[in-house]
């Protein structure tokens, strides 16, 4: 008895099944190409029947929605502009059929130019380094390697001078250069180009450490007035006004020490005298000329 | 005999008494002066503003790099927070104020009815709408726990009477519950308030009861007493259990902060004027009156006693018995609170003068009486114009609070100088953190306990106490984040400069500045072992309000049943005035 | 009798009243038989200048014709903006060096709360006998208001400006790089139970930078346990070329605790001006009138704006050129254009024994140029 009923039970079942299993709509698939240009519009073919529901995840956009499986869904360009690993999926419900593609970045089409420092001294080797990093026009990453030109542009028009790297191609979408600081103080312009596209920034070049400091004293009345020459960098630049100089000044009262900035290129001060004193004048590690002066007031 | 058809022999209605305090103090808080004029009233209203936000969390972040509200009972605050809801936090302050305002008159009177009788009494609590000392202490120094928690004591002390004579448990009830209100709103009230208020009136009933009773019938009104004062104990170490925890945890061990009032006020006059003239008043030509009634009438003299004590204290430094009887506490209290409860124990006797002379000078004595009572009052509120001490609250802080609330300004923490009692202002209105604070009890940084000096704020005043306790704050700004200073006092920046802060802004005409240190990272959370636990937060949220809700609770279901007036026939020696007395229960 | 305990009560006001008052007399050094001895005199005398009763203080000079009254308030008070003008006598020390029948020579050190810490001013007064009562009272040294010729000094102010890019600016843009600053030598030592680390750092740009330097210190596990900075033992704007010393204090601690230090000079774009030329003239070793030494000298502002504060920052180098120490010292006077100011800056006998070679820098502050 018990051994009928479990027969009817599995034949009751297995009917269900089959009726279940023929009422269902064929799950949809998705076909499409694995990598795609950013910012180029995709068209994904589906198979199946029945509706369906349709999503794209991707690294900056997300979309749902419903379409017939079977049909061919047009994904926009905006939706694929970003670059990274995308997801489509296409759910009836009860199933989901997934497929990946990659979106690469497009060609390059715009520069971030990043130049440091923004102050250097003259004559240095390799004191400025420019780095460009080369971005498609949805400002993804643009990998592809390409040549960048960097360029140093300095004085004026037409007096200028122009120093120009070879190409440099870029690795990851970023190119690189050290370049020299140049001999004469003043601003110089570094130009990072791509084809038609060049980015500027401005480097200031800057005097170095003084060179041949030499300060003179003169006497007048109960005071010695101290200044230096036009104080200047070993190259002739005119060192920068606001650099301090220090003026030392050794006599029987003891020690008297002035830091002076320089104005209009010179450094100046001036300091009671009271007999012999031995004068020296120095900025930052550099040391000048060393003054005796002598005798009564 | 009192004269029953005389107008002076009718008590005076206290409904009228309560329509003068609303008329008197209604307007005065209408405009929000304690908030403009007085030294507190910002920083009841910062505890509030913070009960407001977080009622379950008294673990303020906000001054000291962090620091527990449950070292200060927090009822006042908590009412404030619960009428903020629907007025703001300003107008609640007034209300609640006004709520203390309102319930002095009646505790007055009902305090004085023990001691004197009820026509006397009445003119106690009329007395009291006027006290300099209340006008001192709610439109100067902005003391709303003080205020509130004395009248919740005078409202409960009758009902102590009345235990301890009579051992009715209602009167235990509503006597407890009340003392416990008050507690919740002021701890050092409690304290006081139990040998000021309480011991006179415990003598009192024993020696009533002895009186009427006679034999050995004192030892129950002791045995009630102390039944009451051991409730009263356990209580209290029940619904202010995280504030022991906390005062335990962290005794005030920090370095004495000198105050004004602590002061000899005969060295410093101006300093007597403050907190003995100003608040005394006219009171101060019935002192004589009040000596030797008090010490004529036998019931009279626990009162006086007490009323000595206070008085004795409340001339801080004058005399050094303050500092004999409290020792190292002398140095953490401040003594204008003992003049207020020297004021009320006084009260009484005062109103036995003021009936002493309308009976005999009616004219005169009321003319008399109206002046001094409304000069005190108007020499309480003028002071607060001619006094060289002037509260800073009332400043305009809206461009600080402004620049701290954006650009993410609030990630660091902050330091306001020569901004005083506006400093709680500030702090109500921003989430941006301060190192410096109002409150000196609650201070844990050593960079404040290790110096004698109170809020960095005010750090020039301390001396070199202050100057170098904010020398320290600010060697120290690294670690606590503090990146931006206001200063409002241009005798701060050449320590600033030199210390290596930098003006970036500048407000209000130049007279606030704003000082940023280049390398300060944002603020980080200061590890702490004074953060309450979950449940004292919770402890602290529900049982001090509801101490307040029973009592209300408990005088509503459990009224005081009145007995028609009678007179009581004392035998008394013919040269002493005859008193009546009406027994409630 | 029924007024016994009135009276006793009164009696009792009375009587703690009056201990109150013995109490406080003694505390603030008020005698009832006034200046009965110099040192007495010279008590009373500054009671005065703490209450800031100037009329009365000068009236209780033996020499108070010949003082001029605002000499005397400019000494006591200051003027100028100078630091004095921010300063409180908050109390005093005083001995007596030397008493014959009629003059005495008393040592006073006056201790100042200032608006940038305590400062001691010690002073020796001669106090004599004068007047009817034949009191003891305070000879005061006969000064003058500092006075400037008028004169028109030009002065070509050289500032700094920095402009910044907004928030709103791309990312690679152009931006300002921080001044490039050097720290050229360092040296940890221990001393009174603290460890003091010092140096000195110098601006390499052609800006100036805005500097501070700090510390940490690394124990033997590699963990940085305690971090502190200079504070105001350093010169926080560095113009192009300038050295400064700096100066770091770690209290409580022994050199043996830590494994290493990590030196941090934080430094930013900000503007500043050249001005004023500080000079530090005729710097010497010496002793002062306590018998401590002291490195003194004169300050000369060489602008023609009144230099409110200064602050003079001593760097003492060994006979290796290494910094033992680094001492600095408020100067209570304003710097007046050309005018000369004497500074002393203390240094423990130690160190000054060990002092082959010292620098001195001046750091300001004026009023509304910050």
């Amino acid at each position: 008895m018990r051994s009928l009923f479990c027969t009817f039970l599995s034949i009751f079942l297995l009917c269900s099944a089959f009726v279940a299993m023929s009422q269902a709509e064929t799950p949809p698939a998705l076909h499409l190409p694995a990598i795609v240009s950013a910012g180029e519009a995709v068209a994904v073919s589906s198979s199946g029947t029945g509706s369906a529901m349709f999503y794209l995840i991707g690294p900056g956009h997300v979309a749902k929605r419903q379409f017939q499986a079977g049909d061919t869904i047009q994904i926009s360009p905006d939706a694929v502009a970003t670059a990274g690993n995308y997801q489509v999926m296409a759910c009836n419900g009860q199933e989901c059929a997934t497929t990946n593609f990659y979106v690469t970045p497009n060609r390059g089409a715009e520069l971030v130019f990043l130049v440091h420092p923004s102050r250097v001294p003259v004559g240095r080797v390799d004191a400025i380094s420019a780095v460009t990093v080369v971005m498609d026009r949805f400002h993804n990453l643009a990998l592809q390697p390409e040549s960048v030109t960097f360029r140093a542009i300095a004085g004026a028009i037409p007096k200028e001078t122009v120093v120009s790297s070879p190409p440099r191609m870029t690795r990851n979408g970023v190119a690189w250069t050290r370049l020299n600081s140049g001999a004469k103080d003043g601003a110089v312009v570094i130009d990072a180009a791509l084809g038609q596209l060049s980015e500027r920034r401005v480097v200031q070049q800057v005097a170095a450490e003084p060179c041949k400091l030499h300060a003179s004293a003169e006497h007048k009345g109960d005071r010695v007035v101290l200044q230096t020459e036009p104080v200047r960098d070993c190259r002739g630049n005119s060192v920068p006004d606001g650099t301090i100089v220090t003026f030392t000044k050794l006599d029987k009262l003891g020690r008297s020490t002035v830091d002076a900035p320089i104005k209009k290129g010179v450094a100046r001060t001036d300091m009671g005298f009271a007999g012999p004193a031995t004068i020296s004048v120095a900025s930052g590690v550099v040391a000048g000329n060393e003054i005796y002066m002598g005798g009564s007031r | 005999m009192i004269a029953e058809r005389s107008p002076v022999g009718r008590p005076i209605p206290l409904l009228l008494i309560l329509l003068l305090v609303a008329a008197v103090h209604g307007p005065l808080l209408l405009m929000q002066l304690p908030a403009k004029a007085s030294y507190d009233t910002n920083f009841h209203i910062f505890f509030a503003s913070h009960y407001a936000q977080h009622w379950f969390n008294p673990w303020n972040e906000k001054w000291f790099a962090g620091f527990s509200q449950t070292t200060y009972p927090p009822l006042g605050h908590q009412l404030v927070a619960l009428l903020s809801y629907a007025v703001g936090l300003n107008a609640a302050y007034g209300l609640v104020q006004f709520l203390a305002l309102l319930l002095l008159p009646v505790g007055v009177y009902r305090f004085a009815k023990l001691w004197v009788d009820d026509t006397s009494a009445s003119y106690a609590a009329l007395g009291s709408v006027f006290l300099g000392a209340v006008a001192f202490l709610v439109y100067s120094a902005g003391q709303l726990s003080t205020i509130l928690a004395a009248p919740l004591y005078l409202n409960a002390v009758p009902y102590f009477y009345h235990w301890a004579r009579h051992g009715k448990l209602r009167s235990l009830l509503k006597g407890v519950m009340l003392g416990l209100a008050a507690a919740s709103v002021h701890h050092v009230t409690l304290l006081f308030g139990a040998i000021f208020f309480a011991i006179p009136v415990l003598w009192l009933a024993w020696m009533d009861e002895r009186a009427e009773a006679g034999g050995n019938s004192g030892t129950k009104v002791l045995l009630r007493g102390a039944s009451f004062a051991a409730l009263m104990i356990v209580g209290v170490a029940v619904v202010l259990l995280p504030y022991w925890i906390s005062i335990l945890q962290h005794p005030i061990k920090q370095i004495p902060i000198p105050h004004a009032s602590r002061s000899n006020f005969l060295f410093n006059p101006l300093y007597g004027f403050n907190y003995f003239v100003v608040p005394y008043g006219a009171m101060i030509l019935a002192l004589p009156f009040i000596l030797f009634r008090g010490a004529s009438v036998p019931r009279l003299r626990p009162l006086l006693i007490s009323f000595w004590f206070a008085f004795i204290f409340g001339l801080g430094g004058t005399t050094p018995l303050p500092k004999w009887l409290l020792g190292r506490a002398f140095d953490i209290l401040t003594f204008e609170r003992f003049t207020l409860w020297a004021s009320l124990l006084a009260l009484p006797i005062v109103g036995l003068l003021a009936v002493d002379l309308l009976r005999r000078y009616p004219r005169a004595a009321a003319t008399g009486l109206s002046l001094a009572a409304v000069g005190t009052f108007a020499l309480a509120m003028a002071w607060l114009d001619m006094s060289p001490f002037h509260a800073t609250g009332g400043l305009n802080v809206d461009s600080v609070v402004s620049f701290l609330n954006r650009d993410g300004h609030d990630r660091y923490r902050y330091l306001t100088l020569g901004f005083g009692n506006a400093l709680p202002k500030i702090s109500t209105y921003t989430e941006a953190p301060s190192v410096d604070g109002e409150y000196n009890s609650a201070r844990l940084l050593p960079e404040m306990t290790d110096y004698g000096a109170a809020q960095l704020t005010s750090a020039k005043f301390f001396g070199t106490a202050g100057m170098d306790s904010l020398r320290a704050m600010l060697k120290h700004a690294n670690r606590y984040g503090l990146k931006y200073i206001f200063v409002h006092d241009q005798y701060y920046e050449p320590l600033l400069v030199f210390a290596g802060w930098r003006q970036i802004e500048t407000y209000d005409g130049g007279t606030i500045t704003v000082w940023s240190k280049e390398d300060v990272a944002p603020a980080r959370k200061i590890e702490s072992d004074a953060v309450p636990a979950p449940w004292e937060g919770l402890l602290w949220g529900i049982l001090p309000i509801g101490t307040a809700f029973l009592s209300v609770l408990f005088l509503i279901l459990l009224p005081d049943r009145r007995r028609l007036p009678q007179v009581l026939m004392v035998p008394v020696r013919t040269n002493d005035a005859l008193y009546v007395r009406e027994g409630n229960s | 009798m029924k007024y016994g305990l009135a009276l006793t009560l009164l009696f009792g006001i009375l009587l703690l009243v009056a201990i109150g008052w013995l109490q406080s007399a003694k505390a603030a050094g008020v005698s009832l038989r006034a200046q009965n001895t110099p040192e007495q005199a010279v008590q009373n005398l500054l009671r005065s200048v703490r209450e800031k009763n100037w009329p009365k203080a000068q009236a209780q000079l033996a020499n108070a014709n010949q003082v001029d009254s605002s000499a005397f308030v400019y000494d006591l008070a200051g003027g100028d903006g100078s630091l004095r003008t921010y300063s409180t006598l908050e109390d005093s020390e005083v001995s007596v060096l030397h008493q014959d029948a009629d003059d005495a020579l008393v040592r006073v050190k006056l201790n100042w709360s200032t608006a940038v810490g305590s400062l001691s001013d010690t002073r020796d007064l001669k106090v004599v006998r004068r007047g009817k009562e034949n009191d003891w009272k305070v000879f005061w040294p006969v000064s003058q208001v500092p006075k400037l010729p008028a004169q028109v000094m030009a002065v070509n102010y050289l500032r700094w400006d920095v402009v910044n890019r907004g928030p709103e600016g791309e990312w690679g843009t152009a931006s300002i790089d921080p001044p490039k600053v050097r720290i050229i030598s360092m040296n940890a030592i221990e001393r009174n139970d603290s460890v003091i680390v010092m140096g000195e750092v110098v601006n390499e740009d052609t800006i100036p930078a805005y500097l501070n330097v700090n510390a940490a210190l690394v124990d033997a596990n590699g963990v940085e346990f305690r971090h502190e900075g200079s504070f105001d033992k350093v010169s926080h704007i560095l113009l192009p070329s300038q050295v400064t010393p700096y100066l770091i204090d770690f209290p409580k601690l022994q050199l043996n605790q830590l494994k290493q230090v990590r030196m941090d000079a934080n430094v930013a774009a900000v503007p500043a001006s050249a001005d004023p030329v500080i000079g530090v003239m005729n710097q010497r070793l010496e002793t002062n009138t306590v018998g401590n030494k002291v490195l003194a000298g004169e300050l000369v502002n060489q602008s023609g704006q009144t230099v409110n504060i200064a602050h003079v920052l001593a760097t003492c180098y060994d006979n290796n050129g290494k910094v033992i120490w680094v001492s600095d010292e408020y100067v209570d006077r304003a710097l007046l254009p050309t005018t000369p100011q004497p500074f002393a800056v203390d240094l423990p006998a130690d160190v000054a024994a060990r002092v082959q070679r010292f620098r001195v820098m001046a750091n300001q502050y004026t009023r509304g140029a910050s």
